[in-house]
């Protein structure tokens, strides 16, 4: 029998979120996106108010659930809902942010509980037009707040730049994962 | 909170220090060396393997033994699951005065270990998480992190081979620099490395880079100049046409430097990384240098118990990733007295949230097979 497990994608707006999954994703997107009606249009004409959602469907029969959160804090209600369950947490973060430490801190906080039970990576994207220190801060910032930083430069549209953020997560996750069980016995 | 590991298997030992250091948040472990009619070191708990300390079947004569080794602490004594006689006298005393005991039967997982340690009261001290926290790196392993220059030294000392290489040994001095610093490659081209904000900026090509790198020694005349003033700094960046990661330049510059081919450590070191290396903007980074990197993010890992845990990698790919790691900045080394010496390999719980679905085996290997 298959077994679902789920990823989550956050970020504040623009960040690249619905991107990224559709990068991964095997089915169409299913996106809740809605024409952009307040601040948020300046940034982009349409904007996802409830959740992106995505499948991966792996050859052994599981499928992993990418859900995208919505990046306005106001939908942050959903954010409680999607991580239910959550194997781990992609955080994207814009180059172009004014204060990227402080966004990544809105999803620190929101998504705390998540993230003392399992893994958090750090995606920042637009680094061709924005800020080159920003991932440097992004560590800084992760760093003095006691978690482990794991941030990488990533295009939400290129695959293996979302691949092997997420990669990161799964190692993050178990270090040893995907050794053969077998072969990990002759091992040890 | 400090726990003492006692006649524990090396495998386990590291399991258990890795598990330590997440479930309980700023957990010390000490491993000590058992000898006759001595006490353990003081600990808030000790965890023993009873089998290891010869003490597997119990007597009046062992049980006497142990309570001497013990010395009065607390302790969480590891043994078979058949092994009646020794759980029956931990459940009938649990404590002998102030002293706490429990028993728990091998093999055992994270929650079985998580309950035992909070039978003995340890789950409930103000140092203790109040989950495992994987995330959250131990405060013991930060404040034992060695400085940049340390850590430049560490890895200049276990590959003597870096110091024939005139451009990153230049490039390597400016690391533990706070201000930005500029390096005359040519008349014409130059670079810039801002270690403070994570980047360096040049006017070069690649080629001409790796050439440099492979090829040398006109960099023993090269000087690094600091670009202390705002308006000297930006009229000198303007010139500048590629900008990228300060940890992927140095990283693929050292991978050009140095080709494939490194000496053997003499001695082994502790690797702790203080970020995760920008991987999607290396090339060719296998599954082996992102898994290193977990581990090594998570808690220091020293080079015998990497090459243990990865009994089936190259181990000069091993002294490579660590190589790597320390001079692109990402990591921090710290030379140990001893020789790098086979051990058995460290164990890592796994982390998932309660309630999600358990990640099992099978699953990891079809989901890396799919992102790649």
């Amino acid at each position: 029998m298959s077994t679902p497990y789920k990823i989550v994608f956050a970020g504040p707006v623009g960040a690249g979120k619905t991107t990224a999954i559709q990068t991964l994703s095997d089915i169409e997107v299913l996106n809740t996106d809605a024409r952009a009606s307040d601040e948020v249009r300046r940034l982009k004409p349409t904007t996802t108010v409830a959740m992106d959602y995505g499948v991966m469907k792996l050859g052994n029969g599981d499928q992993v659930r990418l859900y995208g959160a919505p990046g306005q804090a106001r939908f942050d209600f959903m954010w409680d809902i999607l991580t239910e369950n959550a194997l781990g947490l992609v955080v994207l973060i814009s180059a172009r942010s004014d204060d990227p430490v402080a966004e990544l801190d809105v999803y620190l906080k929101a998504f705390a509980g998540l993230m003392a039970r399992t893994a958090l990576v750090v995606g920042v994207t637009h680094t061709d037009a924005g800020n080159r220190a920003t991932r440097q801060w992004l560590i800084e910032a992760l760093g003095v707040r006691g978690i482990s930083p794991c941030v990488m430069d990533v295009d939400a549209r290129h695959r293996p730049d979302v691949a092997m953020l997420v990669k990161a997560l799964l190692y993050s996750i178990d270090p040893f994962a995907g050794r053969d069980e077998d072969a990990e016995a002759t091992a040890s | 909170m400090i726990a003492a590991l006692a006649g524990l298997p090396a495998r386990d030992a590291a399991a258990l220090k890795i598990f330590l250091g997440m479930a309980f948040k700023g957990c010390a472990v000490v491993q000590a060396t058992v000898a006759p009619g001595r006490a353990l070191p003081r600990a808030d708990v000790c965890i023993v393997d009873l089998a290891g300390l010869g003490l597997a079947d119990w007597s009046p004569k062992a049980e006497a033994d142990l309570l001497l080794c013990l010395g009065g602490q607390h302790a969480l004594l590891l043994g078979t699951a058949g092994n009646a006689t020794w759980q029956d006298k931990v459940h009938a005393t649990g404590r002998h005065g102030a002293q706490r005991l429990a028993y728990l039967a091998k093999p055992y997982g994270r929650d079985a270990m998580r309950e035992a340690l909070d039978s003995l009261g340890l789950g409930q001290g103000s140092g203790a998480a109040t989950a495992a926290s994987p995330a959250v790196a131990p405060t013991e392993a930060t404040s034992a992190m060695p400085s940049v220059f340390a850590s430049l030294q560490a890895v200049r000392t276990l590959f003597p081979e870096l110091q024939r290489h005139a451009l990153l040994g230049k490039l390597l001095d400016l690391l533990a620099s706070a201000q930005a610093q500029e390096l005359r490659l040519t008349l014409h081209q130059t670079l810039i490395v801002h270690p403070r904000q994570g980047w360096v900026a040049h006017n070069t090509s690649p080629d001409v880079l790796a050439r440099l790198a492979r090829h040398g020694q006109t960099a023993i005349g090269m000087n690094a100049r600091a670009l202390d003033s705002e308006d000297d700094f930006r009229r000198r960046l303007v010139h500048m046409t590629a900008r990228e990661n300060l940890d992927t330049f140095y990283w693929r510059l050292a991978l050009d430097s140095l080709g494939q081919g490194l000496s053997t450590p003499s001695r082994d070191a502790e690797l702790r990384l203080v970020c995760m290396p920008g991987f999607t903007r290396l090339p060719g980074v296998d599954d082996l240098a992102l898994q290193l990197a977990a581990i090594c993010l998570r808690l220091p890992q020293t080079l015998s118990s990497l090459r243990a845990a990865f009994p089936e990698a190259d181990p000069q790919a091993i002294d490579r990733f660590v190589l790597l790691a320390t001079v692109c900045g990402a990591g921090r080394l710290r030379l140990l007295d001893a020789p790098p010496r086979a051990r058995h390999k460290p164990r890592t719980e796994r982390r998932a949230a309660p309630g999600a679905p358990q990640p099992h085996r099978s699953f990891f290997r079809a989901m890396l097979q799919k992102l790649f």
